[in-house]
């Protein structure tokens, strides 16, 4: 102590003994630690710390010595780490106080508990750990066999031994990929055959989000300018004196509402534009670029002048309000923007507002953005100023739109002379137009498009209507105006008819109708068309609506049974939910879920959602759009394939390959189905495993309609099993009783085998691949039938003998087909039902060590991962009183069972998925809050903060309101505001140190 | 004078009252848990971090650092059982109580294995490929 002058020591003396306890002073401390594991080996470069600080690390000989000044008084932790790549160290710590300011001599053996982490142990030798206070030592892993360690492990925590190793890789997923649906034009209208699966056996995708409907993420401004056409016009970019080079033009015209990317600048800061045809009016033109503020001017366009843009230096945030409607994307004008609060200006007829950014990079800036009669009101956003900053943000009408369609001029299928076909038209086109107005245009859900305006917007685009029939429209500037066109096709002849289709603009016939005509002034049987196509176009149409309001696991959508719409229940529909992008501005749309309507009013519907996938949040405003209740039906001629299916009758036959010319032209559908775009004469072949080979000559007409009946191929099966006795079916016809001994002419190609069971006997069946002969499946082939061990189990824990049911399940031999289901189901016997985690974590941990399981190939088994990582939480709890490092092995372990699942939870039962996800979020989240209770780690709370949040913001909500649930989410509740505190208040020492 | 001042401030703000208080349960029943806590957060001036503190075997707890006076949120967090709050002025809290409500006890729900997945089927609907002619 400094000396200090006498009468200060005597003050000092007189106001500790008045404060008592108030007073702090430094002790000295000499810190002694000796780390080892729990089999007695020195544990070398383990990290020391107090109170999170770190003092150093211990050397090859496991010990460690430092020295410290510590205040008296208040309670200190010392702790002991050690991190490794091959196990989990239960940390070691000891807290204790200082009491008087004497020097404190400590010393400690720290004792770390280890654990080999899952499936690592022999991924790769671990790098020695940078040590900063101390040089770097070599780290020697702990020398303990595998053997020693089990035992150890079954003593002091009954946890299941997992025995097998990992080859270098995990193996990856087939799985279907998750965004791309296949697109529906491809798969409708020109199928590729797939080809057939490699490998052994597909395995299995049971929820898939296979959407119909083909939505690319809205990419504005758009890319798409089709830089073509006579009139050129050059745009130069200036700053000043000087030529800005790589500015990026943007285009927009004033009848198409949204913004293209039109050009980019050369080196002398020009780019040249191109149009069709001269613009009417002002076209505005945005010139982009890093480091200048963005700048629109408007202009209007003549062949071979230009626009002089002058930027200025400085920077911009460039806001896209965007809206869509049936593909379509649009600017979306009058949406105010605030920035920090403050009201900075509206979005202009392109949906942009481009606000001068005069702050420091790096800083923090909130847009606010408020829409009117779109959804959602308000999108608030943050993000930290640096590079370009550009935000698209989508927004659905709040009235669903309307689908806008052209009927367009009647014609002549087949030859008919010009004189007739003007008559005909004349009186034709406007009985089908008023027609069209009374069944389709009367109601909300379609909007008629002027015939001036389709016939204006088709020359700009350059593209005949014939071609768009084909091929759509969709890529094209008409999409800005049109969604839908009715065809009337006339069928001259001795019967004349009228057909009707309407073509939605990938140029997909969504529904057709057919009507005989008695003449071609027959107003009744016109609108009788009319009616017909009108009321199925209504079940075929995907209209779009947006989500108004979420509760749980149900929404509000504001398409209902009225305005034209005729939504029922059962109805299913996508709901495409609004993703903030990898660079944290741009919004895209994704499909992030499934709805099925449960009840429908006038003008919305409220719905059940199905398939929510992992992590995804639906909000109001997000898009929603109704699945075509039917196939679309094809233009064409079709062709309909029967055949001898299952023995008797005749039945569609599905898959079934079509030839014309020596040229695959598809596959029929589940109805037997094809519909054809080959016309002519030429050669039918039709080719289906198992069948015999059809061929015949034929003429092939839009009209044509052919039914083919394909012969089945006969092959010969002789069966034996094991009992004997046992009843055979092949495709589901009875063949005899076992042992059939002399073969039995069966169908040819895949077929499916089933063998009924005797009482106590599993039944069997599978699918055999038939060639011409006989297989035999007797003697060395007979049928073994499996003893249905799982059944007994099952009737046991019925009759409430839950014990003896789980003897009947341990009696399932390993390799029996039902020994995981069986391992499974004592897990959840165990876990739920006789609150022995230990044993539960056991069961599981038995089918997930099964190779297919382990790799989540096997989707059977999604269910046990998730049970095992609860299992070993509930271990955890169990051992956290009197082993607290045991019980933070487990915690660990649960966590790292749980975050290999979350990927895969899709592919559990849609009925449990909520479930699924509640629990692997819960527990992984309480996990992590009591390994920070017992470590006092602020990294670990920090994660724990950001794991609750997790849990309470997005499956929580989805969760079954079940007194169960409500508590654990309750029980959340009070944890998370538990860590958050913590958290802050950890922060806040912190920083007041 | 350095002195004088020290010896002012640690008569007044260093000794300033903690905030103590215990948790009942349901009929008075005793609320103990080791990973109980209170959450005491300043409402008078610009605090911004709450105090965390622990409850003991008997279910009371106390600030172990000296408090300004004012109003204070006194929150208490026990798994099991309903958040509770209290509003409180630093100095009025002798016997400060706080009653919570028992949340039903939690039990864990399995998943599933799906016994329906048949192995044996494959992804049905694939289409095969086409022989060549």
């Amino acid at each position: 102590m400094s000396p200090m002058p006498k009468f200060f020591r005597i003050l000092l003396l007189a106001v500790f003994a008045l404060t008592g306890g108030c007073w702090k002073k430094d002790a000295q401390v000499r810190i002694k630690i000796e780390a080892k594991t729990n089999q007695g080996d020195p544990v070398s470069a383990a990290t020391v710390s107090l109170d999170g600080l770190v003092l150093g690390k211990t050397a090859n000989d496991g010990t460690f010595s430092g020295e410290t000044k510590l205040p008296i008084g208040a309670r200190r932790r010392l702790e002991v780490k050690k991190e490794s790549d091959k196990y989990y160290f239960a940390p070691y710590f000891e807290t204790f106080s200082i009491a008087d300011g004497k020097p404190l001599d400590l010393a400690v053996q720290a004792v770390l508990y280890f654990v080999p982490k899952p499936g690592l142990e022999e991924k790769k030798v671990e790098p020695a750990p940078p040590a900063p206070a101390a040089p770097v030592v070599a780290e020697e892993a702990p020398k303990a066999k595998e053997e020693d360690l089990t035992a150890e492990l079954d003593k002091i925590a009954q946890e299941p031994a997992t025995e097998e190793t990992v080859k270098d890789e995990p193996v990856k997923e087939a799985e279907a990929p998750k965004e791309e649906a296949p697109k529906e034009e491809v798969a409708a209208a020109a199928p590729t055959p797939a080809p057939a699966q490699p490998g052994p056996l597909p395995k299995l995708d049971l929820t898939p989000v296979d959407t119909a409907i083909d939505y690319k993420p809205a990419v504005y401004p758009k890319p798409n300018y089709q830089n073509k056409g006579a009139t050129l016009f050059t745009v130069h970019v200036f700053a000043g004196e000087q030529p800005v080079p790589d500015a990026q033009v943007l285009l927009g015209q004033e009848e198409e509402g949204d913004l293209k990317v039109a050009c980019v600048t050369n080196a002398r800061g020009r780019c040249v534009v191109r149009f069709t045809e001269r613009p009417a009016g002002n076209v505005n033109f945005v010139a982009v670029k890093q480091g200048f503020r963005t700048k629109s001017v408007g202009a209007p366009v003549a062949d071979k002048q230009m626009l002089k843009i002058d930027l200025e230096r400085g920077q911009t945030v460039d806001v896209f309000a965007v809206t869509r409607a049936y593909n379509y994307v649009t600017g979306l004008a009058n949406v105010e923007v605030f920035v920090n609060g403050k009201r900075a200006g509206v979005t202009d007829h392109f949906g942009r507002y481009s606000h001068v950014y005069d702050g420091k990079a790096d800083d923090l800036i909130t847009i606010t953005l408020k829409s009117k009669g779109y959804l959602p009101e308000t999108y608030e956003t943050d993000f930290v100023a640096s590079g370009p900053m550009k935000l698209v943000r989508p927004f659905t009408p709040d009235q669903p739109p309307s689908v806008r369609m052209a009927v367009l001029d009647a014609r002549p299928a087949g030859q008919i002379d010009a004189k007739t076909l003007a008559a005909l038209q004349s009186s034709l086109d406007d009985e089908i137009r008023s027609a069209s107005r009374k069944h389709l245009f009367s109601s909300a859900a379609f909007k008629e498009v002027a015939p001036s305006l389709l016939e204006r917007a088709t020359k700009r685009i350059g593209r005949p209507v014939s071609e768009m029939l084909r091929a759509g429209w969709q890529d094209t500037d008409l999409k800005a105006s049109v969604d839908a066109l009715l065809l009337p096709t006339i069928l001259p002849g001795t019967k004349p008819a009228i057909e009707l289709s309407v073509i939605d603009s990938t140029g997909r016939v969504l529904a057709a109708a057919k009507e005989d005509l008695d003449s071609f002034a027959d107003k009744a049987s016109v609108d009788r068309a009319v009616a017909v196509v009108a009321r199925k176009i209504t079940r075929a149409f995907p209209f779009e609506g947006a989500v108004l309001a979420k509760d749980a696991d149900k929404v509000t959508i504001n398409l209902g049974y009225g305005a034209g719409r005729g939504v029922k229940a059962g109805d299913v529909l996508e709901v495409f939910g609004v993703q903030t992008g990898k660079k944290g501005l741009v919004q895209e749309q994704k499909n992030i879920a499934r709805l099925a309507v449960l009840e429908v009013f006038d003008t919305t519907a409220k719905a059940q959602v199905t398939n929510l996938m992992p992590r995804a949040t639906i909000e109001r405003g997000d898009l929603v759009v109704l699945r075509p209740r039917r196939a679309p039906e094809a233009a064409g001629a079709q062709i309909r394939i029967t055949g001898n299916l299952k023995g008797i009758g005749s039945d569609p036959i599905p898959q079934a390959n079509v030839y014309f010319n020596d040229q695959w032209i598809g596959a029929t559908d589940d109805a037997g189905r094809l519909y054809l775009e080959a016309t002519g004469s030429g050669t039918l072949k039709v080719i289906h495993h198992g069948f015999q080979d059809f061929a015949k000559p034929v003429t092939l007409t839009a009209q044509s309609r052919l039914d083919v009946q394909i012969r089945r191929e006969t092959a010969f099966l002789r069966v034996d099993s094991k009992p004997q006795g046992v009843t055979v079916k092949v495709e589901g016809s009875v063949i005899g009783k076992t042992p059939l001994s002399a073969p039995i002419p069966v169908p040819a190609g895949f077929v499916k085998i089933e063998l009924d069971a005797p009482s106590g006997f599993k039944p069997y069946s599978g699918v055999l691949e038939l060639d011409q002969g006989t297989l035999d499946l007797t003697g060395a082939n007979t049928i073994q039938l499996e003893r249905d061990l799982r059944a007994v189990a099952q009737r046991l824990l019925k009759e409430g003998k839950v014990e003896a049911a789980l003897g009947a399940y341990d009696e399932i031999p390993k390799g029996h087909s039902d020994f995981l289901l069986g391992r499974h189901e004592a897990g959840e016997i165990y876990l739920t039902m006789l609150d022995q985690p230990a044993k539960a974590a056991e069961a599981f941990g038995i089918v997930t060590a099964d190779e297919a399981v382990k790799s989540f190939a096997d989707k059977r088994f999604i269910g046990s991962h998730v049970d095992e990582g609860i299992a070993l939480f509930e271990t955890a709890e169990r051992l956290a009183k009197d082993q607290p490092d045991a019980a933070r092995a487990h915690y660990q372990k649960a966590i790292e069972v749980l975050d290999g699942v979350t990927p895969h939870l899709r592919f559990v039962a849609s009925e449990q998925y909520a479930q699924a996800v509640h629990n692997v979020d819960f527990h992984r989240a309480l996990a992590k809050h009591k390994l920070w209770i017992l470590s006092h780690d602020t990294g670990t709370l920090a994660e724990t903060v950001r794991s609750w949040r997790t849990y309470l913001d997005g499956d929580a909500r989805s969760l079954p309101t079940d007194a169960n649930s409500k508590s654990y989410v309750e029980n959340a509740q009070v944890y998370y505001r538990q860590a958050q505190a913590s958290l802050s208040a950890a922060k806040s020492d912190v920083s007041k140190q | 004078m350095r002195p004088i001042l020290l010896l002012g401030f640690l008569l007044t703000g260093a000794c300033a009252p903690t905030l103590a208080g215990q948790l009942k349960g349901p009929d008075g029943a005793l609320v103990s848990s080791p990973d109980a806590r209170v959450n005491i957060s300043g409402l008078g001036g610009d605090e911004a971090a709450p105090l965390v503190v622990e409850v003991d075997a008997n279910g009371k707890f106390s600030t172990d650092e000296k408090l300004a006076p004012g109003p204070y949120l006194v929150e208490a967090l026990v798994p099991g059982y309903a958040p509770e709050s209290k509003r409180v002025m630093l100095g009025e809290t002798d016997g400060l109580e706080i009653q919570l409500k028992a949340l039903p006890k939690t039990k864990p729900t399995a998943v599933g294995a799906r016994a329906d997945a048949d192995q044996a089927r494959g992804a049905g609907g694939a289409t095969l490929t086409p022989p060549t002619l």
